[in-house]
């Protein structure tokens, strides 16, 4: 049995390296996953054998070659001061640059004064130079046990390792995520019973809430960044329940307010799958599978008449690089021949084209049951499938076409909300 | 004597080094004062130790004789060349960050930033006690460095 070293829990110390993933000690009852079994020896060839003796359904080579890797062990170094305290800034920039920014946010939580150097004009200059850190999983739940207390665990995809913050800068609000871009955080909830939306950087533990909409209920949200410009718009689209008919709203941090445009045609038909890219919102229709465009620049809905594949469920949207999107679900559910496929839109054929299919076996290990419920959403051409039972994320590279796994007992809470998350200090509310 | 392929390089403690003009040419800074006719007879290193120097020299040395190919032998030679090389006290870590800086040496440069910032990284999160440390060296960097910078200047 494959056990996790000094395994997630929610009350453990950031940065603790989990070298191997297997389940947690403390399974729920609602766990029936064959990690949380403890599945039996597996029969395996004997070459494989030195390197597992028990493997749980869906762990295989790929999954152990991806993670096996021992990490290096902590290396306690003790920084003396007395040498170091002459380092000028700039130099003191270039080396924090190069320092992942969860150890810096870190820093930052043991003493006060710190927050200062996270403020400092010179630092956040610098540091909007140093190149992304690289993609990382931004996990957000409340503890309904302590009282609703919210709690976040980032995991860093080129470090491997779950870090987790402190959300109690933030309000006590009813809210949940939205979701995040350009390492801003979007949260939209209930202010008692005023409907709210808030953005905050959780490295800089800043936030604000946004101006009321002119249509002021639980919408459809969705946030983008833009970085060159530095500010951001959010894009209200439909009501949460697709009952009402509302003009999609627009806020705009350079006005910081609302603006009205035209209401979503067949706005009852409306999912709430949606995906942003190059400007353009794209909104999935259902009864028949459709899909919407809202073009940022004109303020106007269009119909994209690409024919969406047959017998297609549980459709996602998934936006990539540049002007990529990306159709995600299954195709034949209830048949033994269910798979799970990904497509992209061929802007200029209007047509949704097959790139690739989830391989059965990452099938099977992610989805126990072939009809439950899976979440899935990406960014950067990298797709993640989440399954709320199995606790466990899969990860699709597009353009290196490799799956791989995530786990942490983060995404084993049944209501954690989960996104594609950039750490950025220079992330200021613009 | 424009011939001649070697540079004179003079440093603090007044010693002398004579390196092949190709070496000497890897700091940026030398390269440049050669191109201005700094150079004649020796170029002035005042605020960097022998120690120090001849430590630079080593790498630029290393750096300039290993043929640059993509071959996997050469690479992974320099590879621990480098690895060898940033093992020396933190004491000689910060000297060599302020001289390498002085004399523009990207790529040691660069190496030496990423050493000290693994150095950060290593840290065990339990200590307190260390964050506290590392937090005291951080601040005071920002807190103190504006005089002590300037004092200690000698460029």
């Amino acid at each position: 049995m494959v056990v996790g070293l000094g395994e997630a829990s929610h009350e453990q110390d950031e940065g603790r390296q989990l070298s191997y993933f297997g389940g947690t000690s403390s399974s729920s009852s609602r766990n029936t996953s064959p990690i949380g079994r403890g599945l039996g020896y597996r029969n395996v060839s004997p070459s494989r054998q030195k390197v597992i003796k028990t493997k749980p359904r869906g762990l295989d080579e790929e999954m152990v070659a991806t993670f096996a890797k021992a990490p290096h062990p902590d290396i306690v170094v003790h920084m003396e001061d007395n040498i170091w305290a002459m380092l000028p800034e700039d130099l003191l920039n270039e080396i924090l640059a190069r320092v992942p920014p969860f150890m810096i946010f870190r820093l930052r939580s043991v003493c006060k004064r710190w927050n200062l150097i996270l403020q400092d004009n010179g630092f956040l200059k610098f540091h909007s130079q140093v190149p992304s850190h690289g993609p990382c999983l931004l996990t957000f739940w409340k503890n309904s046990q302590t009282g609703q207390t919210p709690h976040c665990s980032v995991f860093s995809l080129p470090l491997k390792q779950w870090y987790k913050i402190p959300f109690t800068f933030l309000p006590q609000w009813a809210y949940w995520l939205v979701g995040s871009s350009g390492g801003l955080v979007c949260f939209s909830g209930l202010d008692g019973l005023t409907f709210r939306t808030l953005i905050c950087n959780p490295l800089t533990q800043s936030w604000r809430t946004l101006p009321s909409m002119h249509y002021n209920q639980q919408r459809q949200l969705i946030m983008a960044v833009d970085r060159k410009k530095r500010s951001f718009k959010v894009i209200a689209a439909s009501d949460i329940y697709g009952d009402k008919s509302l003009p999609t709203e627009v806020y705009d941090s350079t006005l910081d307010s609302w603006s009205l445009h035209q209401t979503m045609p067949a706005v009852n038909l409306c999912s709430s799958k949606m995906a942003f890219c190059d400007s353009r919102l794209y909104m999935e229709t259902i009864s028949p599978l459709g899909l919407m465009m809202y073009r940022l620049d004109a303020g106007y809905w269009e119909h994209i008449p690409a024919k969406f594949p047959r017998s297609l469920l549980d459709g996602y949207l998934v936006a990539g690089t540049q002007k990529r999107l990306f159709l995600v679900g299954r195709i034949g559910l209830y048949s033994n021949l269910q798979s799970m496929r990904i497509w992209e839109l061929d802007h200029v054929k209007v047509i949704w084209i097959e790139i690739s299919r989830m391989p059965p076996r990452y099938f099977r290990a992610l989805l126990r049951l072939s009809a439950e419920r899976f979440e899935c959403f990406g960014q950067d051409n990298l797709i993640c499938f989440t399954s709320w039972n199995q606790g466990k994320g899969l990860i699709f590279d597009v353009d290196k076409k490799v799956w791989s796994w995530i786990t942490g007992c983060a995404l084993q809470t049944y209501n954690s909300q989960v996104c594609f998350y950039e750490p950025r200090f220079d992330a200021s509310m613009y | 004597m424009s011939f001649s392929k070697t540079i004179m390089l003079r440093n603090y403690d007044g010693e002398t080094f004579v390196v092949d003009e190709v070496v000497a040419v890897e700091p940026q800074t030398i390269e440049h004062m050669i191109e201005d006719g700094c150079a004649n007879t020796s170029i002035p290193l005042p605020n960097i130790t022998s120690k120090i120097l001849s430590k630079v020299i080593e790498h630029c040395k290393k750096h300039v004789e290993t043929p640059n190919s993509n071959e996997k032998d050469a690479k992974a030679d320099l590879k621990s060349f480098d690895f060898d090389f940033v093992k020396a006290d933190q004491g000689t870590l910060f000297d060599l960050i302020l001289a390498v800086n002085y004399l523009n040496i990207k790529g040691l440069l660069d190496l030496i930033y990423q050493t000290i910032a693994d150095m950060i990284k290593g840290k065990t999160p339990e200590e307190e006690e260390e964050m506290r440390r590392v937090n005291a060296w951080v601040f005071s960097c920002f807190v103190g460095v504006t005089c002590l910078y300037f004092k200690s200047k000698k460029i």
